[in-house]
This record gives C-alpha cells, sequence and structure tokens, in this order.
C-alpha cells in the first residue's frame, strides 16, 4: 500500500494563533469553527476563510478538553485551572461554571444524547446535567481517570485508569466490573457500531475489548505509546498511531486476531494525530514534524503530501462532506486543506 | 547524544510526612528568586497558598516493560509535564512534590526513560527533607526512607532544634553512610538558601569530596582510629548510650602518637580487625571481608543470624559484617588489655556501660572501634574520672555502620576510555545490577574526544551526553554509585577494562 501521491492537495488558508492549539472542533453547521489554545483562550473562526471572528478567556489557565454537546449546542470545556465549563454561546459570560475540582480537569465527556456531561479530575468522576446540576459522582479507586469513553448506545461509561478499564453504570456511575490490563490505559475509542472498545497503553501496545463481554485483545510491539486512534465511521478499521507509520487494523468478520495489518507509510515523524473522513474514504495523519499526509483509504494510495506546518500537528479536523481538513499546530497555526 | 542546554529544570522534593516539605515548598514559591515555578503537588498536599502553577496530581506509576520493577515511571507526570512544556514560555523551573512513602526511582526514572520528557526537561536534583527528632525511626524501620535519601543530591536535616547535637552528628554520619553524594544542610523550619536547593546542576565530584574526604577510599572494618598516651594505670572506657548492643574494638600498644603512627597502626588493625583473623590487603580486598558481598545473598536480609550469643533482633544485619568479633566478647564490668585482638563490648540492659582497661606499661597505645564513639557517648577516663584526649585520630568509611544495605562507591581514574567498552560496561552493568543501583552519575574521558562525557542513571536506565571540553583540565573518569550492596571491586576492575 505505499504509493506516492497522486495529486497535490493545496492550502485553502493558514492562520496563527497566539498559542499552542489543543483541540479544534467545527461549529455545528460548520461554517465556523474554534480553536482551544494552552494559554486558556477560546478562538472562534470563519471556517471557510479562517478569518478571527472573536475570542475570550475560557480558562484561567490552558484550556484541556473541548466538546459540543451531541444534538445540542451547548459546549463544555475543562481547563487546568480546575474547572469545567458549559457555554451556551462563544462568549466570555456565556457559560456556566461547574464546582471547582482539585487539580487539573483532565477529562471530559458528553454522553451519546447529550443529557449528561461526565468530567473527571484525577480519581473524581463526577455527571453533570447540561444545566450544571449534579448527577453522580465517585472515586476511581483504580487509580487516576486517563480516558472516559461513552458507548455509542449509552449502555455503559468506560473509565480508563492505571490498571485497566472500569465499567461503570451510566447514570449512578456505578462499578459494573473492572477489566485488569497489563500497563496503563491512556487512551479510549469506541468503535461506532459499539462492538469495541480500543485503548492505547502505557507499554506501547494497543488493547480493545468486546461488548459487551469485554474479553480483551492486545497488539503489542509499537515503538512508542500508541495513544491516538481512530476508528473507520462503519467501524470496519482501525488506525493506530505509535510510529511514524499508521497502522490500520481489519475489524470486519471476525476481528484483527491473526491478520496482518496494513502500514501507510509516507510520514517521517512520529503519528500525533489520525482521522478517517466521514464516509470512511479518506484517511489523513499527521507528525510531530509538522506533516499532514492524506491517503485513500480503501487502497492506501496517497494522496497528498505535501502540507507541513512548523511544529508538531495537534489535531486533524474532517469536514462532514470531506472537502475539508484543518490541521492544528504546537505553534498555533491552523490550516485548511480543500479537497477537490 | 547531544546537547540540549535549554531544556527545564526539574527539582524533585521527598520526603516522610511532617518532615517539613509543605513549609519548604511555600518558602520555595514565595521567596523572591525571580523564578516562575511551576508545582506538581501530590494529592495529599497541603499547598494551599494561591498560586496559577499549582498543579494537584495522583502519583501514578506506570511499568515500562511486563514485570520488571526497575522500569516504572510516572504515568501523571508524563501527562502533566508534556502539557506544560507547551507553556515554556510561562514557567523557568518545575517542582515536583512527593508522598511521604513514595519511592522516589519511578519519579526519576520517568526523566530517563521518556523520549518526549527527557528531550524538555533535565532532573535538576532531588531534594529529600529529613526530620532530624524523628527520622531514626524511620532509618531503621523503613526501606523507603533509606531509599529517599539514597536518591537525593540535597538533604535538609530539618527541625534540628528538635535535636541535640550529638543527634545530629549521629544523624549526618548515618545519611553520609547511605548517600555519600549529597549536600547535607542542617535547617530549622525549612529555612534554607534557595540556591542550595534549586538550580543544583550536575555531578560536582569537587563537592562530594569536600562532603566526604573519605568517600573515594576503600572501606575499612572500623570507623574511627585514635592513638591515646596513656600513663601506666587503670582507665575506663565509659559508655551513655548504645547506638548498638555491641561495639567491635582492638586495643593495642604502637610507637608514636603521631599520624603517621596511626596510618602504620591501620595496616596492623585491619586485618586483625577482619573476618577469621586473616590478613587482607588495605584496598580492596578487605572489601571481601567487610563489605556488602561476601559470598551470601544480601536480598535475604531476614535471616536469622546464628552466630551470636545474643539477640541481634534489632532491625540491622550489623552481624553478618562481623564475624571475627564473636568469639572475644567483653561485658561491661569486666577488664580489657591491650593486645592484637579483636573484641567485642557487649552492652545490655540499661545504660551507662564501663569496661576497665589495664595499662600496665606508659606509651602510646591505638584503638579502633567499629563504630564512631559519639554514636556511643563514648569516652576514656583516668582513675580520676578525667576524660582522656587522643593525641591523634581519624574517622574511617566502614562502608557499613548501620545501613549496610544501602551505601555508596565513588573513585577516580585516570586514563581515557575506549567508547565502545564503556557503553557496553554500563549497559550490562545496569542490565544486571539495575535493581540494586538507586542512582549513579559520572564523568568520563573518553578516548580521542575533546569534551567531558558526562552519564547519569536511575535503576536500568542511564543518560550520558558530551558536555564542555576538558580545555586545560586534567583528564580525568569519576563516578558515584548509590545503592544496595555495591561492589566497590566490580566496578572498579569493570571500568579499568574499558581503559584503551
Amino acid at each position: 500500500m505505499n504509493r506516492g501521491p497522486s495529486r497535490s492537495i493545496a492550502p485553502g488558508w493558514k492562520h496563527k494563533l497566539p498559542d499552542w492549539i489543543r483541540e479544534i472542533r467545527f461549529v455545528p453547521g460548520e461554517a465556523e469553527l474554534l480553536a482551544a489554545l494552552g494559554n486558556g483562550e477560546i478562538w472562534h473562526l470563519d471556517a471557510r476563510s479562517g478569518a478571527p471572528i472573536g475570542h475570550f478567556l475560557a480558562h484561567k489557565m490552558g484550556v484541556l478538553q473541548v466538546q459540543w454537546q451531541p444534538k445540542g449546542k451547548l459546549l463544555a470545556t475543562s481547563g487546568e485551572d480546575g474547572c469545567a465549563r458549559i457555554w451556551s454561546a462563544l462568549a466570555a459570560d456565556a457559560c456556566i461554571t461547574l464546582p471547582k475540582q482539585r487539580g487539573w480537569v483532565e477529562q471530559l465527556a458528553w454522553s451519546p444524547t447529550g443529557r449528561a456531561l461526565a468530567i473527571a479530575a484525577g480519581k473524581k468522576l463526577s455527571l453533570w446535567s447540561p444545566t450544571g446540576e449534579p448527577l453522580a459522582e465517585c472515586t476511581e479507586e483504580s487509580g487516576t481517570v486517563l480516558a472516559l469513553a461513552w458507548h455509542p448506545a449509552q449502555d455503559y461509561l468506560i473509565v480508563a485508569h492505571a490498571i485497566g478499564i472500569s465499567i461503570r453504570h451510566p447514570d449512578t456511575l456505578e462499578l459494573s466490573d473492572i477489566r485488569e490490563s497489563a500497563s496503563a490505559v491512556m487512551s479510549l475509542f469506541w468503535s461506532p457500531n459499539g462492538e469495541y472498545v480500543a485503548g492505547g497503553c502505557a507499554d506501547s501496545s494497543v488493547r480493545f475489548w468486546r461488548y459487551p463481554s469485554f474479553q480483551d485483545s492486545e497488539m503489542p510491539g509499537y515503538p512508542s505509546r500508541p495513544l491516538a486512534l481512530a476508528w473507520h465511521p462503519k467501524s470496519w478499521r482501525l488506525a493506530t498511531s505509535g510510529s511514524e507509520t499508521p497502522i490500520l487494523w481489519d475489524f470486519t468478520g471476525a476481528g484483527p486476531e491473526g491478520t496482518e495489518p496494513d502500514g501507510l507509510e509516507g510520514l517521517s515523524g512520529t503519528i500525533t494525530a489520525l482521522q478517517f473522513d466521514f464516509a470512511g474514504a479518506l484517511f489523513a495523519a499527521a507528525s510531530d514534524f509538522g506533516e499532514v499526509v492524506i491517503w485513500d483509504s480503501r487502497n492506501g494510495q496517497m494522496l497528498s503530501n505535501d502540507t507541513r506546518l512548523s511544529d508538531r500537528v495537534t489535531g486533524l479536523l474532517w469536514r462532514t462532506d470531506s472537502r475539508q481538513l484543518l490541521g492544528s499546530s504546537a505553534r498555533g497555526e491552523l490550516v485548511s486543506l480543500r479537497l477537490p | 547524544m547531544s546537547q540540549q542546554p535549554d531544556r527545564i529544570p526539574v527539582t524533585v522534593l521527598t520526603g516522610f510526612l511532617g518532615s517539613g516539605k509543605t513549609t519548604l515548598l511555600n518558602r520555595i514559591l514565595t521567596e523572591q528568586h525571580g523564578l516562575r515555578i511551576a508545582v506538581i503537588e501530590n494529592e495529599y498536599g497541603e499547598i494551599g497558598i494561591d498560586h496559577d502553577l499549582v498543579v494537584q496530581t495522583d502519583e501514578e506509576i506506570f511499568e515500562m516493560n511486563n514485570g520488571c520493577i526497575c522500569c516504572t515511571v510516572r504515568g501523571d507526570l508524563i501527562r502533566i509535564l508534556g502539557r506544560l512544556a507547551e507553556r515554556r514560555d510561562k514557567f523557568d523551573h518545575v517542582l515536583i512534590e512527593t508522598t511521604g512513602l513514595a519511592d522516589p526511582g519511578p519519579v526519576a526514572q520517568t526523566f530517563f526513560a521518556e523520549d518526549d520528557i527527557s528531550a524538555r526537561y533535565r532532573l535538576d536534583g532531588i531534594v529529600t527533607l529529613v526530620d532530624a527528632k524523628h527520622v531514626l525511626l524511620h532509618l531503621d524501620e523503613s526501606d523507603e526512607c533509606h531509599e529517599q535519601i539514597a536518591f537525593a543530591d540535597v538533604v535538609l536535616l530539618n527541625k534540628t532544634d528538635l535535636a541535640t547535637g550529638d543527634e545530629l552528628s549521629l544523624l549526618e554520619r548515618r545519611i553520609r553512610n547511605i548517600n555519600a553524594m549529597a549536600q547535607i544542610h542542617r535547617t530549622q523550619n525549612s529555612t534554607i538558601d534557595m540556591h542550595a536547593v534549586l538550580g543544583i546542576g550536575g555531578f560536582d565530584l569537587k563537592r562530594a569530596l569536600e562532603i566526604k574526604p573519605t568517600f573515594l577510599e576503600p572501606e575499612y572494618p572500623f570507623e574511627y582510629g585514635a592513638i591515646y598516651a596513656l600513663a601506666a594505670g587503670t582507665y575506663t572506657l565509659h559508655l551513655t548510650q548504645a547506638g548498638e548492643d555491641h561495639l567491635p574494638l582492638l586495643l593495642f600498644g604502637v610507637a608514636g602518637a603521631d599520624a603517621d603512627t596511626l596510618k602504620s597502626a591501620v595496616d596492623v588493625a585491619v586485618p586483625v580487625f577482619s573476618a577469621d583473623g586473616e590478613a587482607c590487603e588495605l584496598g580492596h580486598a578487605h572489601d571481601e571481608h567487610v563489605g556488602h558481598h561476601h559470598g551470601h545473598d544480601h536480598h535475604d536480609h531476614g535471616h536469622d543470624h546464628d552466630h551470636s550469643d545474643h539477640d541481634h533482633d534489632h532491625g540491622h544485619v550489623h552481624g553478618e559484617h562481623f564475624h571475627h568479633a564473636h568469639g572475644d566478647a567483653v561485658h561491661a564490668g569486666e577488664v580489657l588489655t591491650p593486645e592484637l585482638r579483636a573484641r567485642e563490648l557487649h552492652l545490655h540492659g540499661a545504660g551507662p556501660w564501663s569496661v576497665q582497661l589495664n595499662i600496665t606499661e606508659s606509651g602510646n597505645y591505638a584503638i579502633f572501634m567499629a563504630h564512631h564513639p559519639s554514636e556511643f557517648g563514648a569516652q576514656l577516663q583516668n582513675s580520676k574520672g578525667q576524660v582522656q584526649k587522643p593525641a591523634v585520630q581519624r574517622e574511617f568509611d566502614g562502608g557499613h555502620s548501620h545501613d549496610e544495605e544501602v551505601g555508596s562507591v565513588g573513585f577516580t581514574f585516570r586514563g581515557d576510555l575506549n567508547a565502545d567498552k564503556a557503553s557496553a560496561f554500563l549497559s550490562r552493568l545496569t542490565q544486571e545490577d539495575g535493581a540494586d543501583l538507586f542512582r549513579y552519575k559520572g564523568i568520563l574521558s573518553i578516548a580521542g574526544e575533546k569534551q567531558r562525557f558526562v552519564f547519569q542513571g536511575v535503576h536500568m536506565l542511564f543518560d550520558g551526553t558530551f558536555d564542555r571540553p576538558w580545555g586545560d583540565a586534567p583528564r580525568q573518569n569519576a563516578v558515584v554509585f548509590i545503592g544496595r550492596n555495591l561492589d566497590r571491586d566490580k566496578l572498579e576492575t569493570g571500568f579499568g577494562e574499558c581503559l584503551v
């Protein structure tokens, strides 16, 4: 699956923001986008031109997570100031602030229906209504919460920690089960069909658990920690980081066990972000060298490899119609690639 | 192995609960030192001051490789330091506070095991706070306490106002026996010049020598030697406290009362003091008798000491290092005469204790003790109760003292090293003995290189880089190892075999 680029995809626009870009998101409707920065600001830009619309200080220190409420218009953010906030508009005063946590609020996840927001600071996990009422809370005794992932049908909330995953009730956070792994699980991603939850682990492996048995399998041997993972929108494939070569595992049929994955070549740096487009036809990956490469995910053909940011790429974001790919960098660069 | 001068310095603060860590942390954050410091505080921290860059976190220990206890790192630090590095322009220094019971290994290893971290940060120093009043209890009972001291670049002997001068001297000696590299500062209420804890920098052999002049010498089977000029008569060795419940010693006549005579007396005393009375050379051979490697498994310190007529259940493994004295017991109230025979004072029951010395002929007498007399409040008095002062005295690196299993070995040697051989030796050493090596540092003279090669490591993980040119300074290798059951011979031989 290693072929040269078939065509060049020229950058649509570039814009430079004042600090490290932690997260980029489209505003619902996709006419606008927002970027959350390491200095605590959220910038609001025109998605087609890159022109800034405004910005405001969302957190006293860096923004850590940003997530739109599914099927809603609320934006949840969390920060290094120990706060999680729910915004009704992109303006400094248009938010409610949840009670301050002890330590960074490193995790944040809306439930699939948008009726609850899970946040985690250290070992403390709590659930909030969109209007900021407390719904449930617990302490994750197995260690700091390293990642949160709601089952797509909202059957469970999965919590990653130093000894594996905890499976918790979506309303009460009551512990249903713990599945231990040999290493800390540092990121979590449910397959869109809800049949697998995959995690990047501290021992440079990828583990996944089958739903509903939560029986696990392991893909070890990555050169570095494969924390960035991405599912094909139809759950056919799982793309993994952990080296300079995106590895695509086949999850059709009985699953990836015993199969040889595909490797996509074209990057020289370690992968920092990867994403399938919403149709599953295109796949983009980016590296700590600032490279952004796009492949045809069906045949592995490289479509573009001439986009380069000046520092580590911190995020990739596809427009729903696959006509635009956005990339952000550690130096505050935002770049838009237009696809034919 | 490139130079990375812009790496952010990190200070790690360790110490048991109540040792004064929080007070020190508050001082660091409020003093006008011009540094903007990010603090990573453990979940039980009580810092309670409004500071922008305080990050509270759990101490998450991650295993790097399945089942290898040496390859543990701090997962929270990986994440948080990674994030903090994104704000590089906003702070100058990172301070990490650990819980009182934390093993410093994982935090130190994070800076060696994680490429992302070591590329952006450098471990400036580990500062261990010690509660001068209560640490002895921990030292006798807690491996963590030994390890926190063993890992330290700086030890703050805090709350000195609550301890006596003798207690502090004893404590300093014990700390230095564990870690000969660390700078020890006596403090009250954690008051210390910030330069002593921040910006400590790298390995400084000169400093290590200033701290403990005997550091580079071989280990001796005793810690103290002196020559007294005594008139014929009866004397009393008076002991007010029991540093141990037995004190091996040797008393014999010598020709003079000067330093040279004492030096000659050492040559006489070493084989007598050593196991089985066999002669051994000064230098390294006697390590086999008094060091940490005499043929049985030192990991098993829980075995019975079936070689004594009294109970050794006092939390030490002292007895196994001094086979010689067990047949020559002297109990309090008994009489000691000068002779070339090692004896062991047994201090049972409540003190004070005294042993009578019969000097039949006026002259000079050398006395060697396995432990420093201050540990026992030992004084030599004449029949009128007047304290006798030695004509000459000196301390020796016993290399065992109370903390036999944890200690330091350091040495210098001249000559250029073959880079491949040195690298292979260090790799082999750390693979084989990494579990017992807490910290090690060194400067090496590599053949064909104009710059000094400096390295440091924790357990199995180490990092080396060429730093400044030797210039006019004499090329010389210097290494320090702090750990458990260290084998000086093996280290010296290993490095020696790397010479070109």
